[in-house]
């Protein structure tokens, strides 16, 4: 079976930032999955924030605690940012926006807080990593479990 | 108090209120003998925030602050899990169809402005004799592993680290002074229990006028033994502040007078308004008036004692002398033999073989002398420490004479 014929970035608008990312990642010949790694932003249910004298803390409640024994400190922006990864639908241009209305900040400045602020969060255990898959001969996002299958 | 205390008691204040503190009284204070006292009473989480106020030249040694820091982060961590742990219990005593009343702890947590710097370290319930086996048969199911069989009171250690204490009665009628004739079933009828919103979910507890009783029993109980600290006091006040309009403060009032209590709760009071700018209101209406004098040794003996009262090995030394003084006629004599050979009401473990068997009472007289020997051999205990130990029995012998707690003589 001849392979689809693979499109260019030029040559056919990106549907989605992730097809525009992974058009835009090199990678070896003839690969035709992308595996990307990315970041769920909004904070896992059972994790609180409290100020305790000058710091700023994030514990387990409940089944986490069976996850997590311990504590997590946040510095004043950090905490902020939790906070505001706690309201409805977050998502990054929303942190970035709040960061540069609460702060003054640029959108590069935010942008890099928020960054950083979200990677750490993850590498945590506060936000979920979520993995998705790129078909890049269809163009289409598929699924781990239609990715494992296709594998066998 | 020296200016350490005047500032723990300032701390306090403005932890509850919401207030800097006044950097006047600042300047004298031993910041690392306050936060060794703060622990003392368990406050010492609530006094970070109104520290934290402080100008940077008035605040503690960095040493100081980060040990309080760590500290306080701790044991909101260590709070919130013990009332996770609870809540889940409760939640089983709830199913099993077992209404089991929270005293204290939980049930008082809300009167603060910050309630998981309220600390518990431990729960007491209530149950029903009736429904005691059940209430057991709960605790067991949920993995709790009895440790301590004392009347009317199991103690369980459960799988996550709470302990728990399982009431079938409040208070040991068999005591001495006013427990003696406390009649707990017209006093605490468990039928009164209703299902309200306490910190971290629900509970069963006593409305407010038998709650605020109940409190000036348990204070009063510790009082006549060892003592109790800032902590018991601040709940007491802020229970009346918060309550003020919601209970009958005349009947609470002639409850106390008929244990004999008023002057005492009168005195407790008064250190709230003078201390911890306690509001007047209708918590006044009945109230007897208090001494200030007896409500200034009240306030030095909770310094004194610490949170449940054995701050030092001479205070713990003192209580077998003072409690013994309620069954004998010769209360202000005879205080070595009381110490000497306590009752067996008034010894605790590693003794409480002897109010279980009170045939061994006297094997347990030897076995407190030998371990005082043992400690003094090993370096562990002092001579002086037996003699400061009478000291301070006098002492809280007078003072509960000023507060009306002897039974044994006129006030």
């Amino acid at each position: 079976m001849s392979e689809p014929e693979k499109t260019t970035p030029e040559s056919e608008p990106e549907k989605t930032a992730l097809e525009g990312l992974a058009n835009s990642l090199a990678r070896p010949e003839g690969a035709r999955y992308l595996i990307l790694r990315d970041v769920q932003i909004g904070v896992k249910p059972g994790y609180i924030l409290r100020k305790v004298g000058q710091a700023y803390m994030v514990m387990p409640t409940g089944p986490r605690m069976k996850e997590y024994q311990g504590m997590i400190t946040l510095n004043e922006t950090g905490a902020f940012l939790f906070q505001e990864s706690q309201k409805p639908e977050p998502t990054k241009a929303k942190l970035i926006e709040a960061c540069k209305a609460e702060y003054g900040a640029s959108e590069e400045e935010a942008g890099e807080a928020v960054d950083a602020f979200v990677l750490q969060c993850a590498e945590c255990g506060l936000f979920e990593f979520v993995t998705k898959i790129l078909d890049t001969f269809t163009g289409k996002e598929i699924t781990e479990d239609e990715f494992k299958q296709l594998k066998q | 108090m020296n200016p350490t205390e005047r500032f723990l008691t300032h701390l306090l204040d403005c932890a509850l209120r919401g207030r800097a503190p006044d950097g006047a009284l600042a300047g004298q204070v031993d910041w690392p003998a306050l936060f060794t006292l703060a622990q003392a009473h368990k406050v010492d989480a609530m006094l970070l925030d109104p520290i934290c106020l402080l100008p940077d030249t008035l605040r503690p040694p960095a040493n100081v602050l980060a040990a309080w820091q760590e500290n306080a982060m701790l044991t909101v961590m260590g709070q919130v899990f013990i009332v996770e742990q609870l809540h889940a219990l409760l939640g089983a005593f709830e199913a099993a169809g077992v209404k089991a009343v929270a005293l204290k702890g939980v049930a008082l947590k809300m009167l603060y402005p910050q309630p998981d710097l309220r600390t518990m370290s431990d729960a007491d319930l209530l149950v029903a004799e009736a429904s005691f086996e059940a209430a057991n048969s709960v605790m067991i199911s949920q993995g709790y592993a009895l440790v301590e069989r004392e009347p009317a009171v199991n103690v369980y250690q459960g799988p996550d680290g709470l302990r728990v204490e399982l009431h079938s009665r409040l208070f040991d009628k068999t005591a001495y002074g006013f427990l003696s004739r406390l009649d707990e079933a017209s006093l605490f009828p468990l039928s009164l229990a209703e299902r309200v919103p306490v910190h971290g979910g629900e509970a069963w507890v006593f409305p407010p006028k038998e709650h605020a009783l109940f409190m000036l029993c348990h204070m009063a109980k510790h009082m006549i033994t060892t003592g109790f600290g800032l902590r018991q006091t601040l709940d007491f006040m802020l229970f009346a502040e918060a309550n003020a309009n919601l209970m009958d403060w005349p009947a609470f009032w002639q409850a106390a007078a008929g244990l004999g209590l008023a002057p005492f709760a009168a005195a407790l009071l008064a250190l709230g308004v003078t201390y911890f700018s306690l509001p007047a209101g209708p918590w006044a209406n009945g109230a007897p008036d208090a001494s200030p004098d007896a409500a200034q040794g009240l306030l030095e003996d909770l310094i004194d004692a610490g949170v449940f009262g054995n701050r030092t090995e001479e205070r713990r030394r003192s209580a077998a002398v003072v409690y013994r003084a309620y069954d004998t006629d010769d209360a202000d004599t005879g205080r070595v033999r009381r110490a000497l050979f306590p009752s067996a009401s008034s010894l605790k473990a590693p003794y409480l073989y002897a109010r279980r068997h009170p045939a061994l009472l006297p094997v347990a007289w030897l076995h407190r002398l030998a371990r005082y020997g043992w400690e003094l051999l090993t370096g562990k205990a002092r001579r002086k420490d037996a003699a400061a130990g009478m000291q301070i029995a006098d002492a809280r012998l007078i003072l509960l004479k000023q507060l009306g707690l002897r039974d044994d003589q006129p006030s």
